[in-house]
């Protein structure tokens, strides 16, 4: 891309906007070509915010892992360490209790329910909605108030332990966690209605399409797959937890949409909070009674335990709100793993960008942008630095070349 | 149409006031039972065995030797530095004596990180006393 930007002459007017921008929440980098109103050329830049993550993991043991990968993201606080943990029971063959892996469904259908209506919130300031902003953020307080009541935490969560849950649900806290998805049954229609009836609104939705092909082509995961078309979603695929049991007793079906524009994202996301409110009440309803966790016994326990597994790789696979988190460990014994590698699902999105905006006008960058609900900071992993401190970029065959070259050495 | 909707709402919340608390002049809204606040450490309890120590994702308890005890082998305890917590109460999951247990105090902003309400070294109750 450098040498785009510093081909100098172009018949295009250019306009860089990032890393650092009032416009934009994360550091991301965008450099559009635009003819008039309407955009011709999008080159993105990721590695802004590069945190260390990884580094800093394998100087912990398995345990003190659980609170970074919660602070991977701040709104998938959830997903994370649960793809951590599970990726961990994987590689150690530890089978969770059928009680905890309902309590993860909970939280989980719980951090969806919160994320699709902050997704709303934004996406309507992005529009200039700000009374629907305002009003879904007072929704999202009330889901907010369940996860601290069960919980103890309103954004950091600490939901997830190595085989189980760190805490059990209370048989006193159903009724008002019930109650809270009552109310929110009610409240929610009167949005959802404006949001996918309403003209003006409506009007403005209608941009950023990303075709069916686009999407297959680039991976894209999660909603902004769904909203294109494609039948993508771990929870009833793959199925992990208590999901395959759900989906074989209540016929869950991921929500699709055709049409692959912001709307149809919109669509798939405010339909998802309907189904997650659905499968929380029939998994509170069928919360099975026994352990919430499979090693008993305080943290020295869990870590002897984990510290005798050798050789081992697991993946843990789950369904964020976003789309899908893939962690991967490799044990080779000692407190700590060998490799921790966590994979965004923003990675996958934020590469569809450039198909949806071209064609689109400066106007609706914002709400483009948003509609892929990006989380710019949770995807930067690695930076390449030469000797002198400089940063730089990979292609895929000088990859595949190092790749080789490891493997045969330099033949 | 379905404007008038979005309209309805924006009365109906003018009607209805700020449902948010207006914190410093009002109380604070009242937190639930097992609020991962300031945590509550049992000082007699303690044993000094270091789980917790062991555990601490950021470093925020250490080992100390308190001279004041007369028998040396029961000296080891821990302090809390709250500066550095992330309230992930994994030394309550780690502690074999349950000397550490949920605490409700949230209101923890300072300019000094090492200020003595951010230093945990016992029961509030007992250390006032």
């Amino acid at each position: 891309m450098s040498e785009v930007i510093r081909k100098g002459y172009s018949e295009f007017v250019r306009i860089p906007i990032g890393p650092i921008h009032p416009a934009l929440h994360e550091p991301y980098y965008f450099f559009f070509e635009l003819e008039g109103e309407e955009i011709k050329n999008v080159w993105i830049e990721s590695g802004g915010v590069h945190r260390g993550m990884e580094a800093l993991a394998l100087n912990r043991n398995y345990l003190q892992i659980i609170p970074i990968a919660e602070r991977i993201c701040g709104i998938c606080s959830n997903s994370h360490p649960l793809a951590y943990t599970m990726a961990v029971e994987d590689a150690a063959g530890i089978e969770v209790p059928e009680r905890a892996q309902y309590i993860r469904v909970i939280a989980q259908e719980l951090e969806r329910i919160h994320s699709h209506i902050l997704w709303a919130g934004l996406g309507a300031h992005a529009i200039g909605l700000d009374t629907a902003f305002c009003y879904l953020w007072c929704l999202r307080e009330d889901v907010l108030d369940i996860w601290e009541l069960l919980f103890g935490g309103r954004v950091t969560h600490a939901v997830n332990w190595i085989g189980g849950t760190k805490k059990d649900i209370k048989e006193e806290d159903i009724p008002k966690i019930l109650k809270m998805l009552k109310n929110l049954r009610k409240a929610l229609p009167e949005v959802v209605d404006a949001f996918l009836y309403d003209p003006t609104i409506v009007r403005r939705l209608r941009a950023g399409t990303l075709t069916k092909k686009d999407a297959l082509r680039l991976s894209a995961l999660g909603p902004t797959a769904r909203g294109s078309g494609v039948k993508k979603d771990v929870r009833w695929g793959y199925g992990p937890l208590a999901y395959g049991d759900l989906r074989d007793d209540y016929g869950y079906k991921p929500i699709i949409h055709q049409d692959g524009d912001v709307y149809a994202k919109t669509y798939v996301r405010l339909m998802e909070i309907e189904q997650s409110i659905d499968i929380m009440e029939k998994a509170l309803d069928d919360l099975p009674s026994g352990p919430y966790r499979a090693i008993e016994g305080k943290t020295p326990k869990v870590i002897a335990t984990l510290k005798k597994v050798k050789g081992a790789e697991g993946i843990g696979r789950h369904e964020a709100p976003r789309g899908e988190v893939i962690h991967y460990v490799r044990m080779e014994g000692g407190e700590g793993p060998y490799r921790w590698r966590p994979r965004a699902p923003s990675l996958n999105n934020n590469f569809t960008l450039p198909a949806m905006l071209v064609g689109c006008q400066v106007a609706d960058i914002p709400i483009v942008v948003a509609s892929i609900d990006p989380c710019f900071s949770c995807t930067d992993r690695m930076t390449f630095i030469d000797e002198n401190h400089r940063k730089f970029v990979l292609s895929y065959d000088e990859l595949i070349k190092i790749s080789r070259e490891k493997t045969w050495g330099d033949a | 149409m379905a404007f008038p909707k979005l309209v309805k709402i924006g009365l109906r919340q003018l009607i209805q006031g700020p449902v948010t608390n207006l914190f410093p002049k009002t109380p604070p809204v009242p937190v639930p039972r097992e609020f991962r606040g300031k945590p509550r450490y049992d000082r007699e309890k303690c044993i000094g065995c270091g789980a917790c120590v062991k555990v601490c994702p950021s470093g925020a308890v250490e080992l100390i030797e308190d001279p004041t005890i007369e028998n040396p082998k029961k000296r080891k305890k821990v302090e809390f530095y709250m500066g550095l917590c992330i309230f992930c109460y994994f030394c309550m999951e780690a502690c074999p004596v349950d000397a550490i247990s949920y605490g409700d105090e949230w209101l923890l902003s300072s300019y000094d990180k090492f200020d003595s309400k951010l230093i945990v070294r016992d029961l509030p109750e007992r250390e006032q006393s």
